[in-house]
């Protein structure tokens, strides 16, 4: 993997600073609540007894409508208004801010729960410190000729009985029931490894990881980014964890902590990938520009710059994108992660032109046919189609021996929706009924061309 | 006392001749019902219901009563087996996913729920629902709740018991999207055993309890109680009382045969046999030579008893019509020869038909001569009264060769049908105790030329007996010997829940039932793979497909337990053999391209007990591994494995039969000693907790000391 060399344009930081601060300073107000939990939204109103706040979560407007029994304090336009007088149920919530106190399942709704970076610090810490719930069950079981000393460089022979990087690679990450044996292996060998420093961070900045990916476990995750110090040890700041480490804190509920951590970052995927999931995208292409320039793996840039306008439903540029990562070539030291690229972009690109883009009623009069594989072959099947309506969905060859009820049911739901979108697999018969969904849609695709 | 039940009254009675029949029933059904129906003395006029029972045919006429239990009994029968045995009518409890909550009040619970495109038929007013939070990383479970009221985008929804302020509170912070379950999330699917549960109001294989022989030879065989015998019991004892009244009013066989010859029999004359043969005691013979061979430890009753040659002989003629016109006939399965032998069997006892009415029954049926010799015990019969005018129309219309010569009754043959009462014209035919002698009319007039058994008949019998027992050992050893399969982990896969495999064999009676009750025909007929001993033994055939977890339908449908009744919770433990993976041709084991059929089958199953491993990672110069390198590949977790077999139908449905990429499936399942529960009783989930627990402390032995959370040096 080729690093970014870091050369940071101070102007163009600038200009980034202020457009996003423009966009992020949409009135939030800030409802706290007795349980501890705030949250930041629009109050819409408050009556004798309710508090209605109005929520953005993507593009939709959610609405909460909380007893004033249960809230503590609202701040609205930078002013606090506190209802510790207006207990309407006085028993009932002194018993409640006790078990508060010991509430340890954070709720990480992104956008939703709003937390100030002290509440942050205190969490992160509190938790971090904390083994979490099912810790105490999860065996350490790992093969006893493998090399705990972890040491940098390991010989170019494949061994994962022996080193640590080939076990975590083969055995840990491929398995969701090995998470937890990775986790406390990691934890383990903190305490073997105990007076090598080098090698503590090393296995602090894993454990990070194991917590984000394996359990979206974002306090711990941060808790032990932190004590690898991420942000500062050269080892690590060139690789995705620190932008990760940003992403924590938004997930955590503070947005603006997770922008000033990210700006601080140097550039890689992972921060193109967040200013892509925070929702700015322009910002996540400006970098993605810059990433090229730098000399990180083309195919992966542009695979994220295309998530990135994807997510903000800019599919044409989606598009485009993902073409240009496939025009990559498959070669070099890198030609994994190329493929791997490839079949991502590919498959995309198909999602988009099968389910995004796709509406029925641009699909001109006639009868297309097409297909697409299911449990045991390729399903067959021909659509009809008048005046933008799917009349009708045909099967005309079916080679998947169970389930035969899920093709009837599944055609009925898309003729009954005239979409392909948000049709549920039936259950017990889910790869049949994707296989006619995604060849309806391929059918349908054909009629908009 | 008398056993009539022929409706003589129906007919009209002789001028001046005493109506004899006054029984309660007769006189309760002339006092209630329109006398129109009946037939009159005064004036002579002959009953609506005698006309039309005339127009269908003399037996109908004569003993109407029999015909209609006949038929019924007939009817439930294919009813029990084409339908309540038809599996797939279950459909999987259906899951919506999507629902935005909109607006939460933390007051009441009530949550308005919306959902891009329209709101499922399902989700109806008052319907209740399993929520989870489909946003979180475990989806975590957020409830029960039912439907308030629906729009066509939108419904309102409330928690169905009372929330705790904080769990309502946790219910706003989630922005969705959520699921809506018809079951709590931990609920294991039970759609087929449900259906099937429901729809079992009659068990489905009550002939097959009911057939005497097929308990009493599973008994002897295997040396155990076997719980039909109750039933075979309780059938016997009713037969005391209507002498082989199975044959006559419920046996499936025997209404078919009777079917037989109404539509083809009586129309080709060519084969027809005049009088007895050799053959006349042959049922007799049949049924030493089961139970000798049952002393054996060999079970021959499911090739000659009447239940199972109808039960499979339908399975493999008429079900693969049923499964094909309705599901499509690529999910009809190949035949072997031993289905093709089966077949041949059952036109062969139809065939019979050809020689006399009902030969099988009253010559070569060994469960008829179950019956014939209960028939010793019987307390009731026919006799003839002194008013008998020797018509001869009894002997002729009777189906069962069971009026001699002198119009008295072979009372070993006699199914107490009682048609000859209703054809005889002087109401001289009468059904009563057995110690009843009061105006019979005399014996052997006209002469019947029987004799009583002589020398040469004690001979013949004699040698008969003892033909059939030598015949009974030679075949049950010949069976034994004929079972060349020596290696336990090649015997082949038994239903879940299934005895030990020895007492397996003693035990099925090869009907059928459970290849019936199968979906997708998991279960098919074994051919000759252990010799004559195993054929038609029910066989997993994981190429063909896998065993749903859902189900458990085969044990309750088997009628001897050779496949125990065991609970869906129970099944669900119950191991049939073990998933192995054949490291040399599996795909990405062998490096050759992804894929993960297996695991993506055995993760949507339930069991989740094959898992990934990475393999051929490639590495750089310092030996870390490459970013994207390398394969997935499955590996079997043994302890959770139950060897269901739907990796295995994957596997070969798309990598050998479609894509052709392998010659044989690369996961394939295995039996084995340590491979299979194949228990006579016990529970299957403390079988699977010992050997957890087992587990487990091994594991702990290497287990290090706990409270290793955090380093000292954070402290």
């Amino acid at each position: 993997m080729r690093r970014p060399s870091a050369t940071a344009n101070t102007e163009l930081w600038l200009g980034i600073l202020s457009i996003l601060f423009a966009l992020n300073l949409w009135a939030e107000d800030r409802i706290e609540l007795r349980s501890g939990i705030a949250l930041a939204g629009k109050v819409v109103s408050i009556t004798e007894d309710t508090l209605t706040v109005e929520i953005s979560a993507g593009q939709r407007k959610l609405t909460r409508k909380y007893p004033l029994s249960r809230v503590k304090a609202v701040t609205v336009d930078g002013q606090r208004r506190s209802f510790e007088a207006a207990k309407k149920n006085p028993s009932n919530a002194t018993r409640k801010e006790d078990s508060s106190e010991t509430n340890s399942s954070p709720v990480t709704a992104t956008g939703l729960i709003d937390r100030s970076p002290e509440e942050i610090k205190s969490l992160i810490a509190q938790q971090g410190r904390t083994a979490p719930a099912w810790y105490k069950n999860t065996s350490l079981d790992f093969p006893e000729t493998l090399d705990l000393t972890w040491p940098d460089s390991e010989p170019p022979t494949w061994n994962y009985t022996r080193h640590l990087d080939h076990y975590i690679w083969d055995i840990i990450n491929s398995s969701k029931s090995r998470y937890g044996n990775g986790v406390r292996l990691m934890h383990h060998l903190l305490q073997v490894n105990k007076d090598r420093s080098p090698t503590l961070a090393k296995i602090m900045n894993e454990l990070g990881r194991m917590y984000f990916e394996f359990f979206d476990d974002y306090a711990r995750a941060a808790f032990w980014w932190q004590n690898a110090k991420v942000t500062e040890n050269p080892r690590f700041t060139r690789t995705d964890s620190p932008a990760r480490l940003a992403e924590c804190y938004w997930r955590l509920g503070n947005r603006d902590l997770a922008i000033t951590a990210l700006r601080a970052a140097k550039l890689t995927y992972g921060v193109i990938k967040l200013w892509g999931d925070l929702g700015e995208t322009d910002h996540a292409l400006e970098l993605a520009k810059r990433a090229l320039e730098q000399g990180l793996e083309p195919s992966e840039v542009y695979v994220l710059a295309g998530d990135a306008v994807r997510s903000a439903k800019r599919y044409e540029e989606a598009v485009d994108f993902y073409q240009k990562a496939l025009e990559i070539e498959v070669k070099g030291p890198d030609r994994d992660q190329i493929d791997r690229n490839h079949r991502r972009a590919s498959g995309t690109i198909e999602l988009i032109e099968l389910f995004d883009k796709l509406d029925f009623k641009e699909v001109a009069d006639g009868e297309y046919a097409d297909k697409s594989y299911g449990y045991a072959g390729n399903v067959y099947l021909e659509t009809k189609v008048r005046d933008g309506r799917l009349l009708g969905v045909e099967i005309t060859s079916l080679s998947d021996k169970q389930y035969f009820h899920a093709v009837d049911a599944t055609i009925k739901k898309i003729i009954k929706q005239q979409s392909v979108q948000g049709i549920d697999a039936i259950s017990g018969a889910t790869v049949t009924s994707e296989a006619v969904v995604r060849a309806t849609a391929k059918a349908m695709a054909q009629g908009t061309q | 006392m008398r056993f009539d039940h022929f409706l003589p009254f129906l007919a009209k009675p002789k001028p001046g001749e005493p109506d004899r029949s006054r029984t309660a029933l007769y006189r309760f059904v002339r006092e209630y019902f329109p006398q129109g129906w009946f037939s009159q003395t005064k004036p002579r006029q002959v009953g609506a219901i005698r006309k039309w029972l005339r127009r269908i045919g003399v037996s109908w006429q004569s003993a109407p009563v029999r015909r209609l239990i006949q038929s019924l009994c007939f009817i439930l029968f294919l009813f029990l087996f084409f339908y309540v045995c038809w599996p797939y009518r279950a459909l999987p409890a259906q899951s919506y996913s999507g629902w935005i909550p909109i607006e939460v009040n933390v007051e009441s619970g009530e949550v308005l729920l919306s959902i891009e495109g329209l709101v499922a038929d399902e989700i109806a007013e008052g319907s209740v629902w399993y929520v989870s939070d489909e946003s979180a990383a475990e989806q975590s479970y957020l409830g029960s709740f039912s439907v308030r009221s629906k729009t066509e985008t939108e419904c309102i929804v409330m928690p169905t018991e009372v929330r705790s302020a904080e769990d309502l509170e946790t219910l706003s912070f989630s922005i969705g999207p959520w699921k809506l379950a018809p079951f709590p999330p931990d609920h294991w699917p039970s759609h087929y055993a449900d259906t099937f549960q429901a729809e079992n109001k009659v068990a489905p294989e009550i002939f097959l309890i009911l057939d005497p022989l097929l308990s009493l030879s599973t008994a002897v065989a295997s040396r155990s109680w076997v719980w039909s015998l109750g039933a075979a019991g309780l059938i016997l004892f009713v037969c005391i009382f209507i002498p082989r009244g199975f044959c006559g009013y419920l046996c499936p066989l025997g209404t078919l045969i009777d079917l037989f010859d109404w539509s083809i029999g009586r129309r080709v004359k060519r084969f027809r046999v005049k009088g007895f043969g050799w053959w006349v005691h042959l049922k007799y013979y049949l049924l030493v030579a089961v139970m000798v061979a049952a002393l054996f430890g060999v079970l021959l009753s499911g090739f000659v008893a009447a239940i199972p040659v109808i039960t499979r002989g339908l399975l493999f003629v008429l079900v693969p019509l049923q499964d094909g016109l309705i599901r499509g006939w690529h999910q009809v399965p190949s035949m072997n020869g031993g289905q093709v032998l089966s077949i041949a069997l059952f036109l062969g006892v139809l065939a019979l038909g050809f020689l006399q009415p009902r030969f099988w029954c009253k010559y070569v049926c060994p469960s008829g001569a179950v019956f014939s010799l209960g028939n010793l015990f019987r307390i009731s019969e026919r006799k003839v009264e002194e008013s008998c005018i020797h018509c001869n129309q009894c002997v002729t219309v009777c189906p069962f060769d069971a009026i001699k010569a002198d119009f008295t009754t072979r009372t070993a043959d006699c199914t107490l049908c009682q048609t000859c009462g209703g054809v005889c014209p002087t109401h001289a035919i009468k059904f009563v105790e057995r110690w009843d002698i009061t105006r019979l009319k005399p014996q052997n007039q006209p002469p019947t030329g029987e004799t009583r058994m002589g020398r040469r008949g004690f001979l013949a019998s004699a040698l008969g007996g003892i033909a059939s027992i030598s015949a009974g050992s030679a075949v049950a050893l010949q069976f034994r010997g004929s079972n060349q399969l020596q290696d336990p982990n090649e015997y082949p896969v038994r239903p879940p829940g299934s005895v030990p495999e020895q007492e397996f064999l003693e035990q099925c009676i090869r009907c059928g039932e459970c290849f019936k009750v199968c979906p997708n025909n998991v279960l098919q007929a074994e051919g000759f793979k252990q010799g004559w001993e195993g054929l038609w033994t029910p066989e997993v055939r994981a190429d063909w497909a896998g065993c749903e977890p859902s189900c458990h339908s085969c044990g309750q449908v088997c009628p001897t337990g050779a496949i125990r009744a065991i609970p869906l919770e129970e099944k669900r433990h119950a191991r049939m053999g073990l998933a192995i993976l054949d490291e040399e041709t599996c795909l990405p084991l062998a490096g050759k391209e992804a894929c993960q059929l297996c695991v993506d089958e055995c993760l949507a199953s339930g069991y989740d007990a094959i898992e990934f491993v990475r393999v051929h990672t490639r590495i750089d110069e310092n030996g870390r591994p490459l970013e994207g390198s390398g394969f997935l590949a499955p590996r079997v977790e043994a302890e959770r494995c139950v060897g269901c077999g739907l990796c295995q139908t994957r596997c070969y449905s798309v990598n050998v039969k479609d894509k052709g990429l392998l010659d044989a499936s690369a996961v394939v399942i295995k039996t084995g000693p340590d491979r299979e529960d194949r228990i006579n009783s016990g529970s299957y989930i403390q079988r699977a907790d010992a050997r957890q627990k087992a587990l487990e402390q091994q594991k702990s032995q290497i287990s290090l000391p706990e409270g290793d959370y955090l380093p000292d040096f954070l402290e």
